[in-house]
């Protein structure tokens, strides 16, 4: 039977929800963007009337002030965000139970088993975007198409508050083909660039591309590209794919380079803490923990280890993220970037004491300092280098 | 140098001491077998350093003299040479030795013998002088516990303790398991020992030593231990540091005991790991009047296992992770098991029945 995949891409996500927030800018130029001067000042996202003028996601802000000098600034707000985010799945899921968040601004639906409610494809999406638009206050594209793949792309052809029908992988390919590889789901800056040593240039390029060149090249993942290509497509839509977290992480740009290895500690058991508390409000337990720096010349640095058992402990995270840190990096280089990330994550159905009791008081104390935070403020328990220079927690 | 001897002699001395190899050491050196002459002795030597294992064979001299030969090559020659007596003559001008077996010759470039490290110096005096076959028995007992990452280096080994009665102990934890294993030693000891030996060099010793009444002597320096049995003399160094105690952590009461055959259990945990997810590993037991019981379920299937056992306190229910518990009970020799629990989240301690020199512990993982 021929499947009824939708997916609804909120345009300019974060912008189009400040804008929710405040009606009046509605049609205006608004830019959601990091603070210059803690160093975190690039351009997350846009409003239709500010990308009309150059803004692009990813610019220095003050790129985009030159361009947009009357643009309305926003902090990012993520609570809010989330809370929009929500409110969308939430408006989706009164149509199809079938319904999978695929990130905070997409989602997919199923409509195969549900049209005969709602009316064929364009009508069911029509009302689905004048809901959300009605409900949520923000403005999405439709993508329909017979599998999760042409919906996506489908989605992308018609921007902003678009709706695009594209019933059978011929109107894919009619559609599709012309368009540059790039826009195909799955193909970056990389693959573009080596797809153009075989002058592939288009998606039909790709498409019509021999498999098994692609197959000898890149393994699964060519086959898989050569499949996008021709919108082949068999993945179902499963509601809770990302119900289930597989990391937590915690990363934070400093407001300055930071030398030694010291201060590098500081801000590493600052994010532990910060992940094994979310570890812990999840009930999620890890295994992996992974360490990531960014020098002043923002050179990336990645490296994880594993512990004998899962835990939920920022002094075991923290010791772990220490022993990368003093066997892989280099002291003398200034850091710019620190990330701490828990991997390899299981709900927490048991926890393994140890025979000194450690792990068991930790946990205990991790705990009371979690029931205070939920009571009185995240700042309410701190560590006590909180306090010291190289701390991302003090208030300054 | 120069000497002849049969190919078994020289198989067997180079299969013994390989072990001790440096597999990827920066010192090229490091991956040689050493050979030296003296009197009708030879004497193979490897080492990294860290560990070493030094091995003497009987043979004809004709010439004193040594040669570093790259491990990989000599014992694989010496496993594959013909059966029969064997000339080895070095030749110090390019350090190569020449091989003649029959009318047949190999030759094999070395490194200069005198880059090899020198061996330590074994103390005059030996410490300890215990059985073979109880040392090998003590072994098995305890390494299961030690740790296997260098966490905290100290658990990476064994605390091996002679206390002024005579009693030799050794005691192993990774901090999840424990386990204590003691021999009341025949010939009283010279003094009182208080080392961390590496688990690494008791797992080689391990395979080395046999289940037989010949002693083995042990010799201990401020940072070194030596073990020596007949021909092989074993080196490691020890590992600095203070081993936790303990005694401390032993549950003074217990509110459970419980007696059971300890194949029962293994046959039941064996088949309870078939459904344990791999990533968790922690099942359920519950004691219970005259039996156990272990339950489980995951999305694979469930279980539910019943075995006789006598029961004296209270029933409690308690969660273990399977391959912990399975290791405890492997190293079990007696048939029946005593395992005592004092709560959910303290401490079992699992005692051969009928045997006071041993006993491990198993910290429960709490639901």
């Amino acid at each position: 039977m021929q499947r009824v995949i939708l997916l609804a891409d909120m345009n300019s996500f974060f912008a189009s929800c400040h804008q929710a927030v405040h009606p009046e800018l509605q049609g205006k130029e608004v830019i959601v963007a990091g603070d210059p001067r803690k160093r975190t000042g690039i351009v997350l996202a846009a409003s239709y009337p500010a990308k009309a003028k150059g803004v692009k996601t990813g610019m220095p802000v003050r790129e985009a002030r030159q361009l947009c000098p009357d643009a309305r600034f926003f902090s990012p707000d993520y609570p809010l965000y989330i809370d929009f985010s929500t409110k969308v799945l939430r408006v989706m899921r009164d149509f199809t139970d079938l319904v999978e968040p695929f990130s905070i601004d997409e989602a997919f639906a199923d409509f195969t088993g549900v049209l005969h409610l709602w009316g064929p494809p364009a009508v069911a999406a029509r009302r689905l975007k004048e809901r959300i638009r009605a409900e949520v206050g923000v403005p999405c594209s439709v993508g329909i198409g017979p599998n999760k793949l042409i919906a996506k792309m489908a989605a992308g052809l018609r921007k902003p508050d678009g709706l695009t029908v594209l019933e059978s992988v011929e109107e894919f390919k009619r559609a599709c083909w012309p368009l540059p590889v790039r826009q195909l789901f799955g193909i970056g800056p990389r693959y573009e660039k080596h797809l153009r040593y075989y002058n592939v240039r288009t998606i039909g390029d790709l498409a019509r591309f021999p498999l098994s060149i692609l197959r000898k090249r890149w393994g699964k993942n060519g086959e898989m590209l050569w499949l996008c290509a021709n919108g082949i497509d068999y993945s179902p839509v499963v509601p809770g794919s990302l119900d289930v977290a597989k990391s937590i992480g915690q990363q934070k740009t400093l407001p300055w380079d930071l030398y030694g290895f010291a201060g590098i500690k500081v801000v590493v058991l600052e994010l532990s803490e910060a992940v094994a508390r979310r570890a812990r409000r999840g009930k999620y337990v890890g295994r992996t923990v992974v360490l990531t720096l960014r020098d002043a010349q923002l050179r990336f640095f990645a490296r994880s280890q594993s512990m004998a058992e899962y835990t939920d402990l920022a002094d075991e995270i923290y010791r772990t993220a220490c022993r990368i840190l003093y066997k892989y990096w280099d002291e003398s280089r200034p850091v710019r970037l620190v990330g701490v990330t828990l991997g390899s994550l299981v709900k927490r159905e048991h926890f393994q004491c140890d025979i000194f009791g450690q792990r068991m008081r930790l946990s205990r104390l991790a705990r009371a300092c979690d029931a205070v935070r939920d009571r009185f403020g995240e700042r309410a328990v701190m560590r006590g280098v909180s306090l010291t220079e190289a701390s991302i927690n003090r208030e300054r | 140098m120069r000497f002849s001897a049969q190919r078994d002699v020289l198989n067997t001395a180079a299969q013994i001491t390989q072990r001790a190899v440096a597999q990827r050491s920066p010192m090229p050196v490091l991956s040689c077998l050493l050979f030296e002459t003296s009197g009708n002795t030879l004497t193979v030597t490897a080492t990294d350093l860290q560990f070493g294992i030094r091995c003497t064979v009987p043979v004809n001299t004709m010439e004193e003299g040594a040669a570093a030969l790259p491990y990989r090559h000599v014992s694989s020659l010496f496993s594959r040479l013909p059966e029969m007596e064997i000339d080895v003559r070095s030749d110090p001008s390019d350090n190569t030795i020449i091989f003649t077996y029959g009318e047949s010759e190999l030759v094999l470039n070395g490194y200069p013998a005198e880059e090899f490290p020198n061996f330590p110096v074994l103390p005059q005096h030996a410490v300890l002088k215990i059985k073979q076959s109880t040392f090998k028995d003590m072994l098995k007992k305890v390494l299961f516990a030690v740790a296997s990452d260098e966490h905290r280096p100290v658990f990476t080994g064994v605390h091996m303790q002679v206390n002024e009665a005579g009693t030799l102990t050794l005691v192993a934890t990774d901090t999840r398991k424990l386990a204590v294993c003691e021999a009341k030693l025949e010939l009283p000891a010279d003094r009182v020992i208080n080392v961390i030996v590496p688990g690494k060099t008791l797992n080689e010793l391990y395979k080395l030593i046999e289940a037989v009444e010949a002693e083995i002597e042990i010799y201990i320096t401020e940072n070194q231990v030596f073990f020596v049995i007949n021909n092989i003399c074993i080196m490691s160094r020890l590992i600095a540091g203070k081993f936790p105690d303990y005694k401390i952590v032993l549950p003074s009461r217990y509110v459970c005991e419980i007696k059971a055959a300890v194949n029962d259990l293994i046959e039941a945990a064996e088949r309870v790991s078939l459904l344990v997810d791999p990533k968790r590993n922690v099942f359920n037991i519950h004691f219970q009047n005259n039996s156990l019981i272990f339950y489980f379920f995951t999305g694979t299937g469930r279980i539910r296992e019943e075995i006789t056992a006598e029961l004296s306190g209270e029933p409690i229910d308690v969660g273990f992770n399977v391959r912990f518990f399975l290791e405890l009970l492997r190293s079990m020799d007696s048939e029946e098991v005593i395992i005592q629990l004092s709560g959910r989240d303290s401490p079992a301690m699992f005692k051969p029945a009928g045997d006071d020199s041993y006993f491990s512990i198993l910290v429960p993982a709490i639901a």
